[in-house]
């Protein structure tokens, strides 16, 4: 160590003597390359030829960078618990300053944090990535050839059904489902066919029914799709308002037009390293053929077969030749290709709703960080003895409720009401023991330690019940669109309370926070300073 | 410029002059710490550090003489309201839970610049009467009250317990480098950037550790942890110390030099400490104790200095210990003259009783019969004749 650095850490030493113990300079530095290390691993492990690889964020880097960065995890908290659980000064009665508790509360949950969430700055990492191979201009501009050339693209069969809809594709796949059945009952009548199925009274599947019947159910003119509808982007050209100049390309056999758009989509494809020999002209022209189940002409080959062997040609609608089958799937695997890349960065760009939110997760994560901070906390705060006696007293607590639940009719209930009498009953045992100057310290230990553990769930059990309550005091179907009203008179607080389960979970964390980081050091202030007998 | 400063100084002085240099050295450390001045702290680890590598160095007197100007030119911040005692306990008494031993009436003033040392046998109550003086038992009953800077001490158990500087017999183990750790204590009470340093350097050299200031616990033997207590126990700045059996790893003249450290720094000037020490080791503890509690099945019999120095007869008459290779046929024979009331031997010592002779009487009487004696003392006045031989 050089001179400096000594002179540091003798600063942090005399000055700050809570750092100093805790090894927080030590170990934020650590945590802080280690992060970057993470972050940076997940920036390179992605480029523009590997982005075709991956449906979502959370696949890069796969099952071993997530145990890789559990051992990672492990490792770091291993090594910092040797330093951190050693000297104490609270246990030898060292004067303290005030906030000396709250202060090595948020060292741990920070450390502790920073220790397990190695996960996310790779994934940060990977999101940084996928933002600079497409940026937000080229993200909107790529979309925006998707959609176009897609609706010049024949690969399904209910891309044209004419009860589709510019503004939802629920049509979309009712047809496509009861096309087949159909097709496969063409002797059945629309009531055997619908016969049996939970939406036979829907009046929207009779309307498809009898569409699906009209010869002239599938045309060019039906289409109204995205393949991505991006949402608040500037510059996206929804289905709806590319559809009149699709038709009028269409109408005046605007081949040049529709040859332009999907050469852009087939260059988008080689962008992304999709292998193909498309023509655009040839599938321009397809378009202008009687029906687009007849395809007639189509360039290409299938040496390349292997670029989409996932591919599942039964997928297709297209009743031709196995060849035709062929490159219109392979067209169809193209395109859904693309378009997993453009929603990968559509998600990046637009973090809520989308399938790999990391802010979702970040209320669990933060109550596992909570969970392994207070042992360690407690463990700081009581003994050794008294924190295996807590881990004993909770084993039983656990086999105890679980036999209850057991017994009881309702076990959804029975466990959350066992676990708040239970934590009532320890609230009870703290404030008696706790005001005796002397007697079972250990006991009285337990009690604490045991309450600090389970305050973190308290309030997830009470949503729970009120959930439960809800359920159990209600008849009203969930179609009802009366119900919430209804419920809302009947149960304000059951209600309140079930319809605000989101913010009560991430508040819960926060007033945790608050409760362990200045009232149970008081408790354990009192619990250390008692007399033995 | 105090008188009494002066008079240590000058104290420092006179040792330097006889050749007791390791007595001068550590007063000359207790002299500056009781300055509480940095600047002195700085010039007297200079010096600490020119001692411990020269000691025979012709100009030690030079750099003698150069701080000990300075010390004079000091001031002192003396405590003059010195009687108000820390710890005062009336009749309190402790029966355990278990049942097996209980420690009764013990009534006892506990004041700044007095050491009370607790005496007795093993499984006597020494302990136990430590352990309610630092709050770790509650008495049955009886009345214990605490008064730290003149005031009655604040009723949170925990700011109690962090004011009485307990040192128990198993010391805990500390982890890292002792300086590391000692700077660790000061920085808890209020020393911090270079002040920590300086008072940890200066308590460091004063308890004789500044060679083992790199070393790990592990790496220090039973008697330096003890110092290293001590040292750690001294950074709190305790109004009151209580040590069980510190005696308990040491060597006869490490024993002797912490006793007399442990005297010197109880009568500190500007910081006087209450000491409450339990020891095996009697007669060392009855040389530096104000009181003496002598405990028998938990029962006390307290001596004070006043007592024990006293030169009027006892009631229990004159009892000698002897230790010697004769036989006590041949002792017996030897001061059968002088009709002792008792003689018992436990393997080791003999215990001589009289009703109505000197000491002196004793010492002729065994010179003439020409016995070797190994070691022969009074102890009419002295604690020792609680125990049984």
């Amino acid at each position: 160590m050089n001179r400096s650095t000594k002179n540091i850490f003798d600063r942090i030493l005399t000055d700050y003597p809570l750092l100093w113990n805790t090894r927080f300079p030590q170990m934020m530095l650590a945590l802080i390359i280690a992060h970057l290390f993470f972050f940076a691993c997940g920036y390179v492990s992605l480029n523009l030829a590997a982005l075709r690889n991956y449906d979502n964020l959370l696949q890069v880097g796969g099952v071993t960078l997530y145990w890789f960065s559990i051992l990672c995890s492990i490792g770091f908290l291993i090594v910092w618990l040797v330093y951190f659980l050693r000297n104490n000064a609270f246990k030898v009665y060292y004067q303290l300053d005030k906030n000396y508790f709250l202060y090595q509360w948020i060292i741990i949950f920070v450390i502790v944090g920073g220790s397990i969430s190695f996960y996310e700055s790779f994934h940060a990492g990977v999101a940084l990535k996928i933002r600079k191979l497409v940026p937000e201009k080229i993200l909107v501009q790529e979309v925006n050839i998707l959609n176009r050339a897609s609706s010049f693209m024949p690969v399904n069969r209910n891309d044209y059904f004419s009860l589709n809809n510019c503004e939802n594709d629920s049509v979309y796949y009712d047809a496509s489902w009861l096309y087949y059945k159909i097709k496969n009952n063409s002797e059945q009548t629309m009531e055997e066919t619908l016969s049996g199925e939970y939406r036979y009274d829907s009046t929207a599947l009779k309307l498809i029914y009898i569409e699906l019947q009209k010869p002239d159910a599938f045309r060019h003119v039906n289409h109204c799709q995205d393949i991505i509808k991006l949402a608040n982007y500037p510059g996206f050209i929804s289905a709806k308002d590319r559809q009149e100049k699709r038709q009028e390309w269409l109408n005046t056999e605007r081949i040049d037009s529709m040859q332009k758009a999907i050469q852009d989509l087939l260059d988008l494809f080689s962008k992304y390293s999709f292998r193909h020999n498309f023509n655009a002209d040839s599938i321009a022209r397809m378009n202008l053929s009687d029906t687009i189940f007849h395809l007639e002409f189509f360039d290409g080959d299938n040496r390349n077969y292997t670029d989409y062997d996932n591919y599942d040609p039964d997928y297709m609608q297209v009743e031709n030749y196995q060849y035709e089958r062929y490159l219109i799937g392979k067209l169809g695997y193209l395109k859904n290709g693309t378009r997993n890349i453009l929603n990968l960065a559509d998600e990046r760009y637009r973090e809520e709703n989308s399938s790999d939110d990391r802010k979702q997760f970040w209320p669990y994560l933060f109550y596992i960080i909570t969970a392994l901070s207070l042992f360690l906390f407690t463990y700081r705060l009581f003994s050794r003895k008294i924190f295996l006696w807590s881990i004993v007293a909770s084993i039983i607590l656990i086999i105890f409720l679980s036999l209850i639940t057991l017994a009881a009719k309702d076990a959804d209930t029975s466990f959350p009401v066992g676990v708040l009498f239970i934590y009532g009953l320890l609230l009870i045992m703290a404030l008696i023991t706790n005001n005796e100057k002397a007697g079972n310290k250990t006991f009285s230990g337990v009690v604490i330690t045991l309450l600090a553990w389970l305050l973190p769930y308290i309030l997830l059990f009470v949503v729970i019940l009120a959930d439960r309550y809800l359920i159990e005091h209600t008849h009203y179907s969930f179609d009802n669109p009366l119900r919430d009203q209804i419920l809302q008179r009947k149960y304000p607080i059951s209600f309140w309370i079930s319809h605000n389960s989101d913010l009560i979970i991430r508040s819960n964390l926060l007033l945790v926070f608050l409760l362990i980081g200045f009232v149970f050091p008081g408790l354990a202030r009192k619990w250390h300073g008692k007399a033995e007998e | 410029m105090n008188l009494s400063f002066h008079h240590r100084l000058q104290q420092v002085q006179d040792y330097f002059t006889q050749g007791d240099h390791h007595l001068g050295y550590r007063r000359l450390l207790d002299a500056t710490l009781e300055t509480e001045n940095l600047e002195l702290f700085e010039d007297a680890l200079h010096f600490a550090e020119f001692y411990e590598q020269n000691p025979s160095d012709s100009n030690l007197p030079t750099h003698l003489g150069n701080l000990l100007r300075k010390l004079e030119n000091a001031n002192i911040s003396v405590v003059t309201n010195n009687n108000t005692p820390k710890i005062i306990t009336e009749q309190i008494s402790k029966k355990y839970a278990s049942g097996n031993f209980g420690l009764s009436g013990v009534t006892l003033n506990v004041k700044p610049g007095e050491i009370i040392g607790l005496v007795g046998e093993n499984g006597n109550g020494k302990t136990t009467l430590l352990r309610l003086l630092y709050g770790d038992l509650l008495p049955d009953t009886g009345k214990l009250t605490y008064h730290f800077e003149g005031k009655p001490a604040k009723s949170d158990a925990y700011s109690l317990r962090s004011r009485l500087a307990f040192v128990p017999q198993r010391h805990s183990v500390w982890y890292g480098g002792l300086m590391e750790n000692l700077q660790f204590t000061a920085a808890h009470y209020g020393m911090k950037g270079n002040a920590n340093r300086l008072w940890t350097e200066m308590i460091v050299a004063r308890m004789g550790l500044r060679q083992f200031r790199s070393y790990s616990w592990n790496r220090i033997s039973s008697g330096y942890k003890m110092r290293f207590e001590l040292a750690r126990t001294l950074l709190r700045r305790p109004e009151v110390m209580l040590l069980d059996e510190p005696l308990a790893n040491l060597d006869v003249l490490a024993q002797q030099i912490i006793l007399e450290d442990l005297l010197y720094l109880s009568e500190s000037l500007s910081h006087p400490m209450a000491v409450v020490l339990s020891s095996q080791q009697l007669y060392e503890v009855e040389k530096v104790s104000e009181k003496v509690v002598f405990l028998k099945n938990g029962v006390p019999q307290i001596q004070s200095k006043k007592e024990r120095d006293s030169t009027s007869k006892v009631e229990t008459g004159l009892i000698i210990e002897l230790e010697s290779t004769a036989t006590r046929n041949e002792i017996t024979a030897a001061i059968q003259v002088l009709q002792p009331t008792q003689i018992s031997y436990n393997g080791g010592v003999y215990l001589l009783y009289f009703s109505s002779v000197s000491f002196g009487e004793v010492m002729q009487a065994l010179a003439q019969s020409g016995l070797p004696i190994r070691y022969i003392r009074d102890i009419s006045q002295s604690s020792r004749r609680f125990f049984d031989n």
